[in-house]
């Protein structure tokens, strides 16, 4: 299937590339920055670097700790991810395509916290934490990352399922198939574009969230290497060293953007499957 | 009947362990202390001393507060603009990635996802260089085409709060990007390959069949925006403190001042903070249920 | 005072460092030297620059076995009105190691230590480090134009903005985001009232009393900003710029001053020019060549102790923030931290003052020979109501078109007095009813 080509092909491929532009450009600044002289870099901010400083690697990856916090960020990344992908996709499914009771309540309740300011939030939370004895632990970490279903997650993959058409879940069950099998083998394949949606900004949020596991967790050793980078973020205020912190953003970006690239892949193939039921 | 009996069963276990913990960790985690703030509304509090119950006096404040106002104002600038722009380039950018074959839309969609992962300080210092009243990129740019380009972009009172909205909606687009693009790739093919076979044009495909089958997640798309406008001040923190002469002062900013005692003053007023954000609450909510008046639920299904 | 130290007290002190610009090797030294000598102490340490949000977490969800020993001192006067700090006047009773006989108190240098200290009768605040604040530059483009490094009066000032100037170079930039011209010229008011024989003016600043943003000192220090400022004195750039953008055109020379604290030339080692030395004055406002001189000067570095400690915690801890005062101590903080000695005996040893920095040195020298007076602008009566806030919003929101001579002061400073003393009428009628 060919569409129309020529002018205004050409035309929409050059918006494409202004787009990009404009995210290659300071990508691109980001990275000649990361290997420059601090000196250099306040010589003249536009000015690519005479030597290659990549030394500001090597320090960045000594002063963000990131060998020893990446197994930290490993396990607490991962484990959140998975539990609140089934926690999420679990519960849209629940929310969207079984009839119960207090639905429509539940479900109001839980888009409350959208809308909800959340000042303070983070000293009663650390006050639960603290009386449930889930400080100080990466465990407690993923529990309270995972666990409590996200608003945005349910929005988001409610209304992708709701897309998805009545009678494939009707038909399944007149075929003698139990609620747990229609789940599995029917709605959780179909949804799978939107599940990946929401794995991919979860990941960046658990990736980078510093807030959470700065306040809970005190003993460094347990520290991702989201808390490293914010504290190497507020570093800048008491001293100019801005390459080592931008050599920093280029090392840890990196994680984030092979993830993306794996679940896109996914997402490609959940789309094929999605194609076939039409 | 057996069967039926079975059924509901069957939907009963699985809401009891699929819904009940979640939503009882929501509750604890989230909602509770959000909910708080309702109570600190009312308070005088310093968020360590003495929490001093004073009725109603720091709604009535709100009502004689010229900031809130101001401030407010500047939000509804940033919605009227920010909303429509992301959605339109994004909606575009995200067509133009699934539904046409170039050759380098395979990079572009890593490409378009990276201002997602960049974190705040990084893309607040490199948006304060292209606006430097000196050295800035825009200045440069503006020239080497010969118009002018000695403008101090964030530190006008006239151009600072538009400065913020190409910044906001380069952030945002990147997002949105990947969420439309998603959706897109979850339209079943057939529908196009008809579509194709009556020989419409792309355009017209764009508009009559991914925009309204698209419009449940555009629908979130403008609650998340309107959320995020309305909630966010990172940037104005980070680059302008709201400034300059309060020029790029919104809601949210002003309620974190009073919250985490900025503006060098190293005081906390929890209880007026939670009245503003309490007025937030409601004024979201609001917009929310106008929001739903123009969008029909679930309009189109297939 | 002696108190009994005993060797057999298992304590462990629980603290919240501040990693700030003066790094940590010196607090690290001086738990090895502290742990040395009393092995019965153990350490257990979080350091972050974002300490204060971990301490205020902590100290706002009331645990009190859960809160640090010993903390970073950002706020303290909240926590004053809660009861919840120690008070740590009785340190300044006790005799450091290197300095037995000798109280504390009488080998800190004068003004280093008074003016924050006090509140209620107590000191709460143990300092560890002080900034004094003013302009800073590079003392070799000043040599090269011939300019002049020391100003004694506000007349001189002017004219060396002035040449400056004349050569096309910002004579001032500052990072309007942060109201850094503080630093420069918070206390230029009590130069003014100094000046004009107030007698009375520090202590209603102190307590609120009469107009304060229109008291006809600070309207005269606001006007003569406002006027640098239309001469272009003080550099339009510096509206909406950070601290970052406005020191690199310092070190490129495009700007010749940048109002800030001594920590600067720390903060900016590895990014200065080579050949570019950092040199330090203060602003005259008096046109008095023998003064005095108002210079802004404050706690950049201190500790507190929480109160609800057991007594052996508190005690120990005292114990140790006395020993951060030895003069070896003082060393390292001062070579490897660039911070300013807190010890009046520091420089007598001759090493020590020949390995300060260059910009250390251009203070000390500075301080020896201008009719300096270290000040701060603090006060004796802590304002809640939140038209306070409002007020100094006024302020801080127009500051920097004020001081680019773009805004007139006047309806500024009238705008922020009249909440202020809507504040101050609330917070009396407040105090009346408890």
């Amino acid at each position: 299937m060919r569409m129309r080509t020529g002018i205004s092909s050409w035309l929409w491929r050059m918006v494409l590339f202004l787009w990009a532009l404009t995210i290659l450009l300071p990508l691109f600044w980001i990275f000649y920055q990361s290997l420059k002289t601090n000196q250099a870099f306040f010589a003249d901010i536009w000015a690519f670097p005479e030597h290659l400083e990549w030394s500001n690697y090597e320090k960045a990856w000594t002063s963000l700790g990131i060998g020893r916090s990446a197994v930290n960020t490993l396990y607490y990344v991962g484990l959140s991810l998975l539990i609140s992908l089934f926690v999420s996709t679990v519960n849209a499914y629940a929310f969207t395509r079984i009839e119960w009771r207090l639905r429509s309540l539940l479900w109001s309740v839980i888009m409350l916290s959208l809308f909800l300011p959340g000042i303070n939030i983070l000293v009663s939370q650390y006050t639960l934490m603290r009386a449930l004895n889930l400080t100080d632990s990466l465990n407690g970490l993923v529990l309270l990352a995972s666990l409590p279903v996200g608003a945005f997650e349910l929005l988001l993959l409610g209304s992708f399922m709701r897309t998805l058409p009545k009678e494939l879940d009707e038909s399944a069950f007149i075929d003698g198939a139990t609620l747990f099998q229609v789940f599995r083998k029917i709605i959780l394949p179909l949804s799978m574009p939107g599940i990946v949606t929401i794995g991919i900004f979860k990941f960046v949020g658990l990736y980078n969230d510093f807030l959470g596991p700065f306040i809970l967790i005190s003993d460094p050793a347990k520290y991702p290497i989201s808390v490293n980078m914010y504290n190497a973020n507020a570093m800048m205020e008491y001293k100019a060293d801005w390459v080592t912190l931008l050599a920093g953003l280029v090392i840890t970006i990196i994680p984030t953007v092979i993830v993306y690239v794996l679940f896109q892949r996914r997402i490609i193939e959940g789309a094929t499957m999605g194609g076939v039921k039409g | 009947m057996p069967m039926l009996k079975n059924a509901r069963l069957q939907k009963s276990i699985f809401l009891f362990i699929v819904v009940a913990p979640a939503f009882a960790a929501y509750v604890l985690f989230t909602l509770y202390p959000n909910a708080l703030s309702i109570y600190y509304s009312f308070l005088e509090w310093d968020g360590i001393g003495a929490k001093t119950f004073v009725g109603w006096d720091n709604y009535i404040r709100l009502f004689h507060d010229p900031f809130i106002l101001r401030a407010l104002g500047h939000n509804l600038i940033l919605l009227v603009t920010v909303i429509p722009i992301t959605l339109i380039i994004s909606l575009v950018l995200a067509d133009l990635l699934i539904n046409r074959a170039f050759a380098e839309n395979s990079f572009y969609k890593v490409l378009y996802f990276f201002p997602n992962v960049l974190s705040l300080v990084v893309i607040a210092l490199v948006w304060s260089f292209i606006y430097d009243g000196t050295f800035g990129l825009l200045n440069g740019i503006l020239r080497a085409l010969g118009l002018g380009g000695e403008h101090n972009w964030l530190g006008s009172k006239g151009t600072a709060l538009l400065s913020m909205i190409p910044l906001y909606v380069w952030c945002y687009a990147g997002f949105y990007v990947v969420i439309f693009m998603n959706a897109m790739r979850g339209i079943p093919k057939s529908l196009y390959e008809s579509a194709t076979l009556d020989g419409i044009t792309h355009m017209q495909r764009f508009s009559k069949i991914t925009l309204p089958l698209l419009s449940g997640v555009i629908r979130v798309g403008v609650i998340f925006l309107m959320l995020s406008v309305i909630k966010g001040f990172e940037y104005m923190f980070i680059m302008t403190q709201g400034g300059p002469g309060g020029a790029t002062d919104v809601i949210s900013l002003y309620m974190f001042n009073f919250a985490f005692g900025s503006l060098n003053l190293g005081q906390h007023i929890y209880g007026y903070a939670s009245t503003i954000g309490m007025m937030i609450f409601v004024l979201l909510v609001g917009l929310k249920l106008i929001l739903d008046k123009f969008f029909a639920k679930d309009s189109i299904e297939y | 005072m002696r108190m009994d130290f005993q060797k057999n007290e298992k304590v462990t002190l629980k603290v919240g460092l501040l990693e700030s610009g003066y790094g940590r090797e010196w607090f690290d030294l001086a738990v090895k030297r502290f742990t040395e000598k009393y092995p019965n102490v153990q350490f257990d340490i979080t350091a972050s620059p974002k300490i204060g949000d971990l301490i205020s977490t902590k100290a706002s969800a009331g645990n009190d076995n859960d809160m640090f020993d010993l903390f970073y001192g950002a706020t303290w006067t909240e926590y004053v009105n809660a009861n919840k700090l120690e008070p740590v006047t009785d340190i300044f009773e006790m005799s450091p190691d290197d300095a037995p006989g000798r109280k504390l108190n009488d080998l800190i240098v004068p003004g280093f230590n008074d003016p924050e200290k006090y509140y209620k009768d107590n000191a709460w605040v143990f300092p560890i480090a002080n900034y004094v604040g003013g302009m800073f530059f590079d003392q070799k483009l000043f040599d090269e134009n011939g300019w002049n490094k020391n100003p004694k009066t506000y007349d001189e000032f002017i004219q060396l903005c002035e040449a400056i100037q004349s050569k096309g170079i910002d004579p001032i930039v500052y990072a309007g985001l942060y109201n850094y011209a503080q630093f420069a010229f918070d206390t230029k008011i009590f130069e003014i009232a100094d000046e004009r024989g107030n007698k009375q003016f520090r202590n209603d600043f102190e307590y609120y009393n009469g107009p304060q943003y229109t008291s006809p000192e600070s309207i005269e220090v606001y006007k003569r900003l406002h006027d640098m400022g239309k001469k272009g004195y003080i550099s339009k750039k510096s509206v909406g710029m950070n601290h970052t953008q406005s020191q690199m055109l310092v070190l490129q020379h495009k700007a010749a001053m940048v109002p800030s604290g001594d920590w600067i030339e720390n903060e900016m080692k590895e990014t200065a020019p080579d050949g570019f030395q950092w040199g330090y004055m203060a602003v005259p406002f008096t046109n008095n060549p023998n003064g005095p001189i108002y210079v802004t000067n404050g706690l950049s570095y201190s500790f507190e102790i929480w109160a609800a400690k057991p007594d052996l915690n508190k005690k120990w801890a005292k114990q140790f923030l006395l020993s951060l005062m030895s003069n070896e101590i003082q060393q390292v903080l001062v070579e490897k931290g660039g911070a300013l000695p807190l010890r009046k005996d520091y420089l007598d040893d001759q090493t020590r003052a020949d390995q300060m920095k260059p910009l250390q040195k251009s203070i000390a020298t500075y301080l020896k020979d201008n009719p300096v007076v270290l000040e701060l602008k603090n006060r004796k009566i802590e304002l809640t109501d939140p038209d306070n806030m409002a007020s100094l919003k006024v302020i801080v929101d127009n500051m920097a078109l004020v001081l680019t001579g773009q805004e007139d002061p006047e309806p500024i400073l009238e705008d922020a007095e009249k909440l202020l003393q809507n504040a101050i009428a609330k917070d009396k009628k407040a105090q009346n009813k408890a």
